[in-house]
C-alpha cells in the first residue's frame, strides 16, 4: 500500500519542519510552500529506497531556481537516514554492553540542542517488545529524570570518554557544542558527525555546477528554536548538499554537467538512489543512461526544451506500472504542477 | 546572475496570483488594410505561390503585422515601392485575370490610407499607462525582437524613450517578478510562459480588437493526463478583465500572423520535406537544416553528422562547445559569420598557415577530387574492397563518404591513407601529401582554440543581462577570422531542405528575403 507523506519508511527519521530561512533580522521564518514542497519531494522520493521499479517524479516550475538544490537536500537527507538506520542496530548494541553505572550523555527530546550528562542502568524491554536504553539523569531521589531510548534515537545518547568522571547529582544540561550546530539541528536524531565523514553520495544533479554551487551558498538558513531565548543556529544549503569540492573532502551530492561526454564513475561508492534532472537538457540527454534510480525531473516553464521534455515524460508516463506508488506526495503549491509515476520493471 | 530565493518566491506568487487584463483598442484603417489584404489573397487564389506575388504579399501581411504587434505605424517609402509595384502589375491583371482587378484596386486604396494613417493606438495605450506611472518605467512585452527597433524610434520621437522598457520573451526568462507588464497583440505570438509562468501579477494585453484569443488554450496544463492522475490541477485560469467586449469579426477576417513570423518553410529557400528527400542531390546541392535566428534571420547549415559549430549555452557551466549542427537546439547562441559565407575554422586555418595555404589546400582538394572520381567511376562498394585490398583497415562505405567529404582533412590511420593514394596513383607522394594534411590538421586545431578563447573571453566579458537582451554578441578574431556574431537561436526547422552548397553559412534577414522573392 502507499503510505501518505513522508512517513514512507520505518526507522529514524529528520524533521524537516525545524528548517527555515534566516531573516533579514536574523529571525527564524519559515520555508516558502515551494521550496518546503520541493524538499519533501526529494525527501519522499530518497526514501522509497532502491528496491522496486524506478519512480519518476516531475515538477514544472516558473523558475528552476533553488528547485533541484532543495530536491537534492531531501534526497541527502533520506539517503542519511537509510544509512544511519543500517547502523543504528550496531550501535544500540555497543551500547547495550556497557557496564551499567556508565556515564553518558544524553540530548534532549524536546529541545536538541540541551545536552544532559547521566547514568547508563542498562537495558529493558518496552510495552510493545522492543528494547530501550535506561538513561539516569541526576539522582532521582532529587528530582532527576529517568529516560528510555528506543532504537531509532540511539544516536541521543554517547558515552563519556572519562572512566572516572562522576556524573552530576542534579540534572544538569548544557548547549552542545557541535562542530556544525546547524547540520546537527537538521539531522537529529541522526547522528551528524558521520555526516561529514566520507560516504556514498545521496543525490546526483544533473545541471550546472555553478549554478547549484551558488544556490548552495546564496541564501541563509536556520532551524527553529525550541526554546524561543535562544538563539537557533543557521547555515547554508551546501551544509546539507555537502557539494563536491574536490581534494578528496567528503560530498553527499554529486554534479554531472549536461554536456558532458561521459557519465558520472561512482566506482569505490553505490551509485546515488537518486538523480535530480535540472532542467529539460539534462532529461533529454542523460535520462536512459542513469536509469538505475529514481528520478525528480525538475522543468522550468520558460526553458527553450520544455515541450520537448514534457513529451517525453508523457511517454515515459505511457509506460508506467499499474500497481500503486511507493508513496504519495504531498499536494503541489501554487505555480507548481506535478507528475509521479513509477515504470513498469524491465 | 542568480535570483534571490526571496526574488524566485515572487516568481511563484506572480504564477499563483496573475491577473490579466484585456485593453481592446481599434483602428478602422488598419482593419480595413487587413480585411482587403485577406480578400486580395483570397481573389488571387492559387496564384499567391507564384514568385511574382509571393514577395510582395509577404511583405504586405508584415507591414499588417507590425502595426498590430508593435507601436509603429507603416513605413511611408515601404508602402510607396508596394504601391508603385502593385499598380505596375494592374495592366497585367486586368488582361490575365480580370476577375481580380477590383480587389487589386481596393488593395491600392487600402494601402494608401494605411500609409496616410497617422493612427497608432498601441502607442497611445502605452502613453497613458506610461503616465499614470509617474517615474516608475513601464515594461512592455514585443512578441518579435525585430520589432524593438522601430517600437524605439516611435516611443522616442513621442517623448517616451526612457520611460518605457521595451523587452522580448527571452528576457523574461531571466526577470525578477515585476509589478505589471503590457503585452501587445495576441497572446498566441507569445510562448506560453508568458502567460503560465508570468513575471508580473498583473499583465495587460493590448491587442486590436478584431484579434480572437482563445484563453482556454492559453491555460492547458503541461501534462495532458487525466486529472485524477495528477497531483494539482494544473495552472489556474486567472480572471481575465476586459474594458470592453470583442466584437465579431467577419468569417476570413481574422488574421493569422503567427503563421507568417513563426513558420519557417513559408520563405522560399529551396525544396523541402519528402520532394527534396525523394531525390538525390544534384551537384553542388546539399541537404541543410533551417535556424531562426535574432531579429528574424536565418542561416542555413549543412545537414551533415561531421558539420560542426561553435554554440554559447549561457545555462552551462563551461558555455562554449563545438557540437554537431544536429544537435544546436533553440534558446542557444550559435557563431557565423555575419557578413558573406564560408567556414570560418577553414578561413582562419588558412590564415595560420599563411603561404602554405593555398598550395597545402590544393593537395587536399588533389586526393579527394581523385577519390571521388573513382567512386563515380566504380561505386562504392568496389572502392571500399579495393582500399581494403590494398591496406585500409577502416575502410567502409561511412568512412569512404567522410574521407571525401572536404570538412574532413586525412584519415586517422596512415595505413588507410596510403590505401587511398595507391588507388587513385598518388601513392609515391604518400609522406609528401600525409605531412601537409597534417598540417593543414594542426592549422584547425589551433583555430579552433582560438576562436573559443576569443568566444570565451567575449561571454565572460558580456554584460549576461544585455546578452539576454539583445540576443547577439559581437565576436572580432584576430588572426583574419573577420566578423563573427553569435546569435540566439529562436527555432529550428524541423524540415531538411536541398539547396545550393553557396546558400549555406549565410546570415539571412527574413524581411529582406521576402522582399526580395
Amino acid at each position: 500500500m502507499p503510505t501518505e507523506g513522508l512517513s514512507a519508511v520505518s526507522g529514524t527519521q529528520v524533521d524537516i519542519s525545524v528548517l527555515g530561512l534566516r531573516g533579514g533580522g536574523g529571525d527564524w521564518q519559515p520555508l516558502p510552500d515551494w521550496a518546503r514542497y520541493v524538499l519533501e519531494v526529494g525527501l519522499g522520493v530518497g526514501r522509497v529506497g532502491d528496491e522496486g521499479p524506478q519512480c519518476i517524479h516531475a515538477i514544472v516550475v516558473p523558475a528552476r531556481d533553488f528547485a533541484a538544490a532543495f530536491c537534492a537536500a531531501g534526497a541527502v537527507l533520506a539517503a542519511y537516514e537509510r544509512e544511519s538506520s543500517a547502523s543504528a542496530e550496531i550501535r544500540f548494541q555497543e551500547l547495550s554492553a556497557l557496564p551499567p553505572g556508565s556515564l553518558v550523555t544524553l540530548r534532549d527530546g524536546r529541545d536538541r540542542r540541551r545536552l544532559l550528562t547521566g547514568r547508563f542502568v542498562g537495558v529493558r524491554q518496552a510495552y510493545d517488545g522492543a528494547l530501550r536504553l535506561r538513561i539516569e539523569i541526576g539522582d532521582l531521589d532529587s528530582g532527576g529524570t529517568r529516560h528510555q531510548v528506543p532504537r531509532e534515537e540511539v544516536w541521543r545518547v554517547s558515552e563519556v570518554d572519562r572512566k572516572d568522571a562522576q556524573p552530576p547529582k542534579q540534572k544538569r544540561a548544557r548547549v552542545l557544542h557541535a562542530i556544525n550546530s546547524f547540520t546537527e539541528d537538521v539531522l537529529f536524531p541522526l547522528d551528524a558527525r558521520r555526516f561529514t565523514e566520507p560516504g556514498n553520495p545521496g543525490c546526483l544533479v544533473v545541471g550546472s555546477r555553478q549554478r547549484m554551487t551558488d544556490e548552495a551558498v546564496e541564501q541563509g538558513l536556520m532551524t527553529k528554536a525550541a526554546n524561543p531565548r535562544s538563539r537557533p543556529p543557521s547555515g547554508v544549503l551546501d551544509d546539507l548538499l555537502s557539494l563536491e569540492k574536490g581534494g578528496g573532502k567528503a560530498s553527499r551530492t554529486a554534479v554531472l554537467p549536461v554536456r558532458s561526454s561521459k557519465p558520472p564513475d561512482f566506482s569505490g561508492s553505490l551509485p546515488p538512489p537518486v538523480t535530480v534532472f535540472d532542467g529539460a537538457n539534462g532529461y533529454l540527454k542523460w535520462r536512459d543512461r542513469l536509469r538505475s534510480s529514481h528520478a525528480i525531473v525538475v522543468l522550468d516553464r520558460t526553458e527553450p526544451r520544455f515541450d520537448d521534455a514534457v513529451a517525453q515524460l508523457q511517454r515515459d508516463y505511457v509506460q508506467r506500472s499499474a500497481d500503486p506508488t511507493p508513496w504519495t506526495p504531498p499536494p503541489a503549491p501554487g505555480g507548481i504542477e506535478a507528475l509521479y509515476f513509477s515504470l513498469k520493471s524491465s | 546572475m542568480t535570483r534571490s530565493l526571496s526574488q524566485v518566491s515572487g516568481l511563484y506568487a506572480c504564477a499563483t496570483e496573475v491577473q490579466i487584463s484585456e485593453r481592446l483598442v481599434e483602428d478602422d484603417v488598419l482593419r480595413r488594410y487587413s480585411s482587403t489584404l485577406n480578400d486580395f489573397q483570397l481573389a488571387l487564389g492559387e496564384a499567391v505561390e507564384e514568385e511574382q506575388w509571393r514577395g510582395v504579399l509577404r511583405t504586405l501581411r508584415r507591414l499588417r503585422f507590425d502595426a498590430l504587434a508593435a507601436p509603429v505605424t507603416a513605413e511611408p517609402l515601404e508602402c510607396d515601392d508596394l504601391h508603385a509595384f502593385l499598380s505596375s502589375q494592374r495592366q497585367r491583371v486586368r488582361a490575365a485575370t480580370p476577375e481580380v482587378e477590383p480587389t487589386l484596386v481596393s488593395m491600392l486604396e487600402a494601402l494608401q490610407r494605411f500609409r496616410e494613417s497617422p493612427a497608432n493606438p498601441l502607442l497611445e495605450v502605452i502613453a497613458e499607462v506610461a503616465d499614470r506611472s509617474g517615474e516608475k518605467t513601464t515594461p512592455v512585452l514585443l512578441s518579435e525582437s525585430r520589432l524593438r527597433r522601430p517600437s524605439q524610434v516611435a516611443l522616442e520621437k513621442a517623448g517616451m524613450g526612457l520611460r518605457v522598457s521595451l523587452m522580448t520573451p527571452p528576457e523574461l526568462r531571466a526577470s525578477s517578478a515585476l509589478d505589471s507588464l503590457m503585452v501587445l497583440g495576441a497572446p498566441r505570438w507569445f510562448p506560453p510562459h508568458v502567460f503560465t509562468a508570468p513575471r508580473a501579477a498583473n499583465l495587460m494585453v493590448v491587442r486590436h480588437h478584431w484579434i480572437t484569443v482563445d484563453w482556454k488554450r492559453v491555460w492547458r496544463a503541461s501534462f495532458q493526463v487525466a486529472k485524477s492522475e495528477r497531483e494539482d490541477t494544473g495552472p489556474k485560469p486567472p480572471v481575465i478583465y476586459r474594458d470592453r467586449a470583442s466584437v465579431d469579426i467577419a468569417p476570413g477576417e481574422e488574421v493569422v500572423p503567427e503563421l507568417e513570423v513563426r513558420v519557417l518553410e513559408d520563405i522560399p529557400l529551396g525544396q523541402s520535406g519528402a520532394d527534396a528527400a525523394s531525390r538525390l542531390p544534384e551537384e553542388g546541392e546539399v541537404d541543410a537544416i533551417l535556424l531562426k535566428l535574432e531579429d528574424a534571420s536565418l542561416v542555413l547549415l549543412e545537414d551533415d553528422e561531421g558539420n560542426q559549430a561553435y554554440i554559447v549555452d549561457l545555462d552551462e557551466d563551461d558555455p562554449i562547445h563545438r557540437v554537431p549542427v544536429q544537435e544546436v537546439v533553440e534558446g542557444v547562441f550559435i557563431l557565423l559569420r555575419t557578413e558573406g559565407g564560408g567556414d570560418y575554422v577553414v578561413d582562419m586555418a588558412n590564415q595560420l598557415l599563411r603561404e602554405k595555404a593555398f598550395p597545402s589546400r590544393a593537395k587536399q582538394d588533389l586526393w579527394k577530387q581523385k577519390l571521388r572520381d573513382a567512386v563515380t567511376a566504380q561505386g562504392t562498394p568496389a572502392v571500399v574492397e579495393e582500399l581494403k585490398r590494398r591496406g585500409s583497415r577502416r575502410a567502409n562505405t561511412s568512412n569512404l563518404r567522410n574521407w571525401q567529404s572536404p570538412r574532413n582533412i586525412k584519415t586517422q590511420d596512415r595505413a588507410d591513407f596510403d590505401a587511398i593514394l595507391a588507388l587513385v596513383g598518388l601513392g609515391d607522394q604518400g609522406d609528401d601529401l600525409w605531412q601537409t594534411m597534417d598540417l593543414i590538421d594542426r592549422a584547425h586545431s589551433r583555430a579552433g582554440q582560438e576562436i573559443r578563447r576569443r568566444l570565451l573571453a567575449e561571454v565572460r566579458g558580456a554584460d549576461r543581462a544585455q546578452l539576454i537582451r539583445n540576443g547577439r554578441l559581437e565576436v572580432e578574431l584576430d588572426e583574419g577570422g573577420g566578423s563573427l556574431a553569435a546569435l540566439r537561436v529562436q527555432e529550428v526547422s524541423g524540415e531538411r531542405y536541398r539547396v545550393l552548397r553557396s546558400q549555406l553559412n549565410q546570415v539571412l534577414s527574413a524581411v529582406q528575403t521576402s522582399l526580395a522573392s
